[in-house]
């Protein structure tokens, strides 16, 4: 029995170790650059987060249901340059072209989840090259060409404030806090993580585990089209340099979090913790001066740490099992 | 025994000797250094072009594609009967692909806009010893084989970028320098032009430089670094308006004063300069240089001579001739220094 | 193992045995696992060249005996001698090197090889690598000969029958001097054909002095086949005698009869209304046509020995799998046959296996039990917390859950409480019926009482409970009415009054042919036999997958030829080939990892490393040349070293392994440059743009690099255990191919490709760009699925590969030629992937399991 206790608490403080680690960051953050701790410069990089971040949470949602998306930052670059190109950085057709982005970031999502989960492909394979299709179909809406400005509104989404507090931070706060509800009181996010942690037990027991896994893809798909948003109303521009390798930050900021990639565990405020570990330790490298190649070292460092760290776990081999009962 | 008729003679046969010579001369002094002999490209039109491009990646780019297609679909259109464009996306192997490939579709002359010096050589050797005429737009190639070559003299772009910056600062300040492509010449032209001008100015100290692709995005992401750790920043080099616009908005961003910039004739620079009273120096991109391209194409189809190497000339302006340049009816994609007819530049950047 | 005390008893013994022509001897043989006596100080001696069979009930321990004599399990006590020498180590290996062949049920063979081929796996005959295929399969022939099997040894055996894969099994294991051969159920998945021919084939082998273990259910093969037979019963032996000595009735009667040694509880007084009435009752093709009612307050037991049906008899009545027929619950017809429907109709199914299918491993007590029940406790969707943990404390108390808290892990718990929790969960949804298959599987005694009680508890409030067991006292002393089941169908229905033991074992045990499998017509293998027959030789490699990318390729050249004049063209198809030399090295070198059944993601990034360090360190020197060569080698490889480190050593999947070293070696690659730098000495150039004769170099580095890939992988040794590894690394490693050294060699050969296609780039281009390799990954990845070899690997032909690397090559020249941009070219490619995976729909779900490699 004593063993079970200690393994218990041993667990506890693995599920938590990523806000040890963010602590330590951002303590070395602060001692080698002094304005880190500026209300402003906070504020500055919690905005910079927040599109990285809503990718984060809709990863974190497919995660748990036992898959993994890799489509999020093709997904949401195809969102930022189709708003530019259908506004043209005017406001007349802001809404039409939101709602037209928020569908297709949804249909692409539907497109993920059909292939996982009637299809039964691999979720890191089919996530993959469906990402592949959606360069690719962005390259041709967009004919490779930088699509220009944005319109005022989203400017506004992304860059304003409202009162001290950045909108884009709003959002991302909002978002979490609407999704952490769905996923810890409601029989919707109880389901996920039933389909995560076993999706046979899940089966047998009601739950209609193809239609949650769908759904897991097609909510992430929305949240990367927001992400989109977000993430060009900051920029003020939107060319083919935006989002470049989010996915892989959206990845490891949800492993680094504690969300176990084969599904079953983790909350939103473990990707919370991951998204600001993983902005934080990427701006570092800018600020130690070194070159910023060195950010692609980090995150393979850091997602092979992450999987390699909870690798013990049998469950997420399931991450290349095609979903099958 | 030398008689007088005898030297006569002589004399006569050493003149018309000189003469044959001194004439062989005057013809081949239309030749002057520096010129290219292209009678034996002389091909009977209309004639197939073939374009090795790198990709529309970015608004210079877009512009310099259009100059391509109105000198061929529209100013030269009689002489031209197909126009074969082929985009390798900054990827060198894949232009030697698209080279081999435009060749082998029969192109009468090919336009490469290099995606590497270095990678190219082979390729271009290649096509220029297969007697097809080689016109290198904007980059060039490290090796001889090719007829003309046109582009915009980086060095002194950036020479006068330094120039300027160091009379703004009376000599005296920190500066961020924001280049393009790393890896290009243009890009190393462009940093010795700068160098050079700084060395009149000891004072000025570069603080970072970074490679920012002409893309606003990454010299906003950039910017917001240098910002962090560089608390007081009195100037910025950048190559470009695009990557100005981005240099400004992480500077809005963080609430900080706009200091002095270089930039280029991007209409989005313009607007911006224009709305936050910049001070700023622009050294227009050059990007009307393909039309010169098609324009020596049609010379060199025809025979006749071309210069080995053109440069297109530098227009500079200031803040106080912003609206003389400025467009506010069009889109921010527009570059000020062109030589489009207004048909073509109301149709592509019309808001 | 023993200590030296024993070796006198070892070498008398070893006496004895050859007196007696003894050549197996069990003494006093035990295993336990948890909650169960597998083997009970087990004593047999098995005489050389004798048929013995052993048979026993369900959970009897024949299974168990038979894996460890096969080394797949150690026992806790006891020795075992085989002709004289004892057992030192208990391992497949070992087992098979002192002459042991054991037939599995699930045959261990390499589906996509020929017969040849799985006979010889692992002792493939050699030279230096190269495989004498005449030698093979002679072989081969003559082992299939021995035991007059029609079986040709060249078609690949997942075209052959079940019974021709059987009689292959036989032949390796003959081939390998098997003394002793066990067979685990044989006859049971073979037609009645089928069937004479092993028992024939079982008398020749007896005449060869081959000593058979026969485990069977069956009592008749058993009569018709065996010299003696021994009796196991929970464990234990009960006795060993010759066959002619015995009786239907004395084995069943020694398989069964026990002390009642558990006390059940008083059974129901009287019945309820019918509250389930099944009619007509069909799944697939594993029920037949099922009747029966089902009352309130009843228990109904249902037996039958394994593969009779039972439980997918529940699985169809709680609708997970699909069924025809008639359910009516209280009248009402049940048309939706989901289990969601099921559970809100009141039906539920406890399943046999609680770990995988019963409980989520990682959820707490509380959430594991509230899960079918959710939307009771819940308010357009919000849960109602404090309900929730109210009810699931409830139901803990009451079925005496042990565990610290509602809040703990599941996976905590023990056996018996796990169970509880199914239990309770079930409860928690208001059931009206309960279905329980093997609900006290695994779970100690005490337990097992409890949950009686509550079953029974159950009953007596009204709900109907089917109980489906295999424990005879248990389904005896718990049920009302027994149902036994047999091939699907119901065949018996006892009331209380008939129970027996030896009644309803003779019920569930099969006594005629009557039901065997039917003889497949084999149509289709036929033909694809007799065409590959006629075809023969190299073409019959083409005849499989690969057609598909091969007329694909054809097609697409056609088209070239039809829409351009210049396709065809000496320049133009000088170009084609010198854009897929580059990809086809690669390629080549992927193909071999996947066929190993991994995937290698960091091609790419070593190809741009390779164009880097070999331009600086040529720097335009001739020289150096040779220098920056090995250089790139040398990264290559340890690039390469590194990946198979980390997913053999470190476990780590390939996917994540590769794809980060590829995030890694792209960083260091851009920390050396940013742009193309070095140049290269003028003599590297000719690897790519010279030429010898008419032929361009590009076409002989193309041409050797395929007929390489193709030699290597057709015709090695080391081709022939990488496509063993990935088709089944289990198998593979049974049959002593060393796979973690296989594995770890894939990557370094795929990493040593793409250094080679980096530096063929390098000649091309003429310097190093970093960038330069992007794209090489997914495009070799591409390739080798549409030339036929899917994730999981194991599959496919390199040939179909090549023709894939051609393929690409070809729609890149095309494209282009249309003047399409590239971004159509990275559509197509796209969805070209896209379809390549989803045809292969779920193609291997065994693949990850595969790159787990066992312990």
């Amino acid at each position: 029995m004593k063993e079970k206790y200690a393994s218990f608490l041993a667990q506890i403080v693995k599920d938590h170790i990523v806000y040890l680690f963010l602590i330590a960051v951002l303590i070395i953050a602060a001692i080698l650059s002094p304005q880190f701790f500026k209300l402003q410069n906070l504020f500055n990089i919690l905005r910079q987060a927040s599109a990285l971040g809503l990718l984060a949470i809709g990863q974190t949602v497919v995660v748990i249901a036992g898959g993994i998306d890799v489509s999020v930052a093709a997904i949401m670059q195809l969102a930022g340059v189709t708003i530019a190109e259908i506004t043209k950085a005017q406001d007349k057709l802001v809404f039409v072209a939101i709602v037209t982005v928020l569908f297709m970031g949804t249909a692409i999502g539907f497109g993920n989840g059909l292939l996982v989960a009637k299809r039964k492909v691999q979720p890191f394979v089919s996530t993959l090259f469906v990402g592949l299709l959606v360069t690719g179909l962005r390259l041709l809406v967009t004919k490779a060409t930088p699509s220009g400005g944005l319109p005022a509104f989203i400017r506004f989404l992304g860059s304003d404030s409202l009162g001290p507090i950045p909108n884009a931070v709003i959002i991302f706060g909002c978002t979490a806090l609407m999704i952490n509800f769905i996923l810890s009181k409601t029989t919707l996010g109880r389901s996920i993580y039933a389909v995560g942690g076993n999706p046979a037990t899940a089966f047998f027991s009601g739950v209609k585990v193809d239609r949650i896994t769908i759904f897991s893809y097609m909510l992430c798909g929305f949240l990367a089209a927001i992400a989109g948003l977000v993430l060009v109303g900051y920029l003020g521009y939107a060319d083919q340099n935006i989002g470049i390798g989010y996915e892989w930050d959206s990845i490891a900021a949800v492993a680094v979090g504690g969300v176990v990639l084969g599904g079953g565990r983790g909350k939103i405020s473990g990707t919370i913790a991951g998204v600001l570990l993983m902005t934080v330790l990427l701006n570092l490298v800018l600020i130690l001066k070194l070159s910023v190649e060195y950010q692609f070292v980090i995150r393979g460092v850091v997602i092979i740490a992450a999987v390699a760290f909870y690798a013990g776990q049998w469950r997420w081999k399931r991450l290349f099992l095609s979903k099958g009962v | 025994m030398v008689t007088k008729k005898g030297l006569t003679a002589f004399m006569a046969i050493c003149f018309a000797f000189t003469f044959v010579l001194f004439s062989s001369f005057a013809l081949a002094e239309d030749l002057l250094p520096g010129m290219v002999d292209t009678t034996k490209y002389k091909k009977k039109g209309p004639w197939l072009a073939g374009r090795a491009a790198l990709g529309d990646t970015n608004a210079w780019m877009t512009m310099f594609s259009l100059h391509f297609n109105y000198g061929i679909e529209e100013k030269y259109q009689k002489d031209f009967k197909g126009f074969k464009v082929a985009s390798c996306f900054w990827n060198p192997v894949k232009q030697i692909a698209d080279i081999e490939q435009l060749v082998a579709q029969g192109v009468d002359i090919l336009f490469v806009d290099p995606a590497s010096e270095g990678a190219l050589v082979g390729a271009v050797e290649e096509v220029y010893d297969m007697g097809i005429p080689v016109v290198l737009a904007s980059t060039g190639v490290n090796t001889d084989k090719y007829t003309t070559w046109v582009s915009r003299d980086n060095i002194k772009a950036g020479f006068l970028y330094a120039n300027w910056m160091g009379k703004k600062l009376n000599g005296k300040g920190n500066v961020v320098v924001l280049m393009g492509m790393a890896g290009s010449s243009y890009a190393e032209d462009v940093l010795r032009g700068v160098n050079q001008g700084l060395g009149a100015f000891p004072d000025i100290k570069i603080l970072e430089t970074a490679y920012c692709d002409w893309s606003p995005v990454k010299a906003k992401e950039t910017m917001e670094v240098f910002i962090q750790s560089n608390p007081k920043i009195d100037g910025i080099i950048s190559d470009g308006g695009q990557m100005g616009l981005g240099a400004v908005e992480a500077l809005l961003d963080a609430g900080k004063k706009i200091p002095p910039i270089t930039a280029d004739d991007w209409n989005g620079w313009l607007r911006m300069a224009k709305q936050h009273n910049i001070d700023f120096l622009a050294v227009s991109g050059g990007n009307p240089l393909s039309l010169t391209c098609v324009q020596l194409a049609t010379k060199i189809m025809r025979g006749e001579p071309v210069p080995k190497i053109v440069e297109y000339p530098i227009v500079t302006f200031e803040k106080d001739q912003l609206d003389q340049y400025y467009r506010p009816d069009l889109t921010d994609q527009y570059f000020a220094v062109h030589e489009l007819p207004e048909a073509w530049i109301k149709k592509n950047y019309s808001k | 193992m023993t200590g030296s005390s024993d070796f006198q008893k070892t070498s008398s013994y070893g006496e004895h045995c050859v007196q007696e022509n003894i050549v197996l001897k069990i003494d006093r043989l035990s295993k336990s696992f948890p909650g169960v006596q597998a083997l009970d100080s087990v004593s047999l001696e098995i005489r050389k060249g004798e048929v013995h069979a052993v048979v026993g009930e369900n959970g009897a321990g024949k299974s168990t005996l038979m894996k460890i004599l096969a080394g797949a399990e150690a026992p806790d006590q006891g020795t075992i001698f085989l002709n004289g020498q004892q057992f030192q180590s208990f391992d497949p290996q070992s087992a098979r090197r002192l002459g042991i062949g054991i037939i599995f049920q699930e045959f261990n063979l390499i589906p996509y090889l020929s017969a040849a081929k799985n006979i010889s796996l692992g002792r493939e005959p050699h030279s230096w690598g190269w495989i004498f295929n005449k030698k093979e399969i002679n072989d081969a022939v003559k082992w299939l000969k021995e035991i007059e099997a029609q079986i040709p040894p060249t078609s690949p055996i997942h075209w052959l029958s079940v019974g021709q894969q059987q009689q292959i099994e036989i032949a390796k294991a003959l081939s390998l001097n098997a003394g002793i051969l066990i067979m685990d159920e044989p006859a049971s998945a073979l037609s009645a054909s089928e069937r004479d021919h092993l028992f024939a084939l079982i008398d020749k082998l007896r005449q060869r002095a081959i000593t058979i273990l026969y485990v069977s259910h069956s009592l008749d093969e058993v009569f018709r086949v065996s010299d003696r037979v021994t009796v196991l019963k929970d464990g234990k032996l009960v006795y060993t005698r010759p066959i002619r000595h015995a009786t239907t009735d004395d084995l069943i009667a020694a398989m069964v009869g026990r002390k009642l040694d558990r006390i059940y509880p008083p059974k129901a007084e009287k019945m309820g209304n019918p509250i389930l009435s099944v009619k007509n009752f069909s799944s697939k093709d594993k029920l037949k046509n099922v009747c029966f009612d089902l009352r309130e307050g009843e228990i109904l037991g249902i037996y039958g020995l394994v593969g009779a049906g039972r439980t997918e008899l529940c699985k169809a009545l709680f609708g997970v799998v699909s069924s025809s027929g008639e359910i009516s619950l209280h009248g009402k017809s049940l048309s939706k046959r989901n289990p969601s429907a099921a559970i809100k109709t009141g039906i539920t199914f406890l399943t046999e296996d609680r770990k995988n299918e019963g409980l989520i491993m990682g959820l707490s007590v509380r959430k594991n039990i509230a899960l079918p029940s959710l939307d009771m406790r819940s308010l357009w969707g919000i849960i109602n917390d404090h309900e929730e943990r109210r009810q699931t404390g409830k139901i803990t108390e009451k079925l005496r859950i042990k565990t610290p808290t509602i809040e703990n892990d599941v996976y905590y718990l023990s056996g018996g409480n796990q169970q509880k929790v199914v239990i309770g969960k079930w409860l928690l949804a208001e059931p009206r019926i309960l279905i329980c298959d093997e609900p006290t599987r695994g779970v100690d005694v005490g337990a097992k009482m409890e949950i009686y009680s509550h079953l029974r508890e159950l009953a007596d409030q009204g709900l109907a409970v089917i109980l489906v067991s295999s424990e005879l006292p248990e389904i005896i002393g718990m049920s009302d009415r027994i149902l036994v089941m047999r091939n699907g169908r119901i065949v018996s229905e006892f009331n209380r009054a008939e129970f027996s033991e030896e009644i309803i074992l003779a019920a569930g045990l099969s006594e005629t042919h009557a039901h065997s499998a039917p003889d497949k017509p084999v149509t289709a293998t036929a033909f694809q036999q007799h065409l590959a027959a006629k075809l023969g030789g190299a073409k019959k490699w083409i005849v499989q997958a690969d057609l598909v990318v091969f007329s694909t390729l054809l097609a697409l050249i056609a088209v070239g030829i039809f829409s351009s004049a210049s396709f065809l063209t000496n320049y133009n198809i000088t170009s084609i080939l010198r854009h897929a030399a580059a990809l086809g090295i690669v390629t080549m070198g992927q193909a071999v990892v996947m066929i190993c059944g991994g995937i290698d993601i960091a091609v790419g990034s070593i190809i741009s490393l390779t164009t880097i360090l070999s331009a600086l360190i040529m720097g335009g020197s001739n020289a150096m040349i040779l220098p920056a060569v090995f250089a790139c080698w040398g990264a290559g490889f340890m690039v390469g070293a590194l990946n198979g480190f980390a997913v053999v050593k470190l476990r780590i999947v390939p996917f994540i392994a590769t794809l980060g070293m590829m995030s890694i070696v792209h960083g260091i690659v851009l920390l050396i440059t940013h742009g193309p730098v070095g140049s290269i000495g003028k003599l590297f150039r000719y690897v790519s743009r010279g030429s010898v004769g008419p032929f361009p170099s590009a076409l002989i580095v193309i041409c050797f690099v395929f007929i390489l890939a193709v030699l290597v992988m057709n015709k090695t040794v080391y081709g022939r255990h990488v496509f063993a590894t990935g088709a089944n690394s289990e198998v593979a490693r049974l049959a002593g191919i060393r796979i973690n050294w296989i594995t770890f060699s894939s990557y370094i050969v795929s990493a040593v490709c793409a250094v080679f296609a980096g530096l063929y780039l390098t000649s091309r281009m003429g310097m190093g760009d970093p960038l330069v390799g992007r794209g090489f990954e997914v495009d070799s990845i591409i390739a080798v699925l549409i030339g036929g070899v899917p994730f999981g690997g194991g599959k496919g032909n390199i040939l179909g590969v090549i023709a894939g690397v051609l393929l690409l090559s070809v729609l890149a020249n095309l494209l282009n030629m249309w003047n399409l941009q590239s971004w159509y070219h990275q559509i197509v490619k796209a969805m070209i992937l896209l379809m390549a995976i989803s045809i292969y729909k779920g193609g291997n779900s065994s693949w990850p399991l595969k790159l787990q490699l066992p312990k």
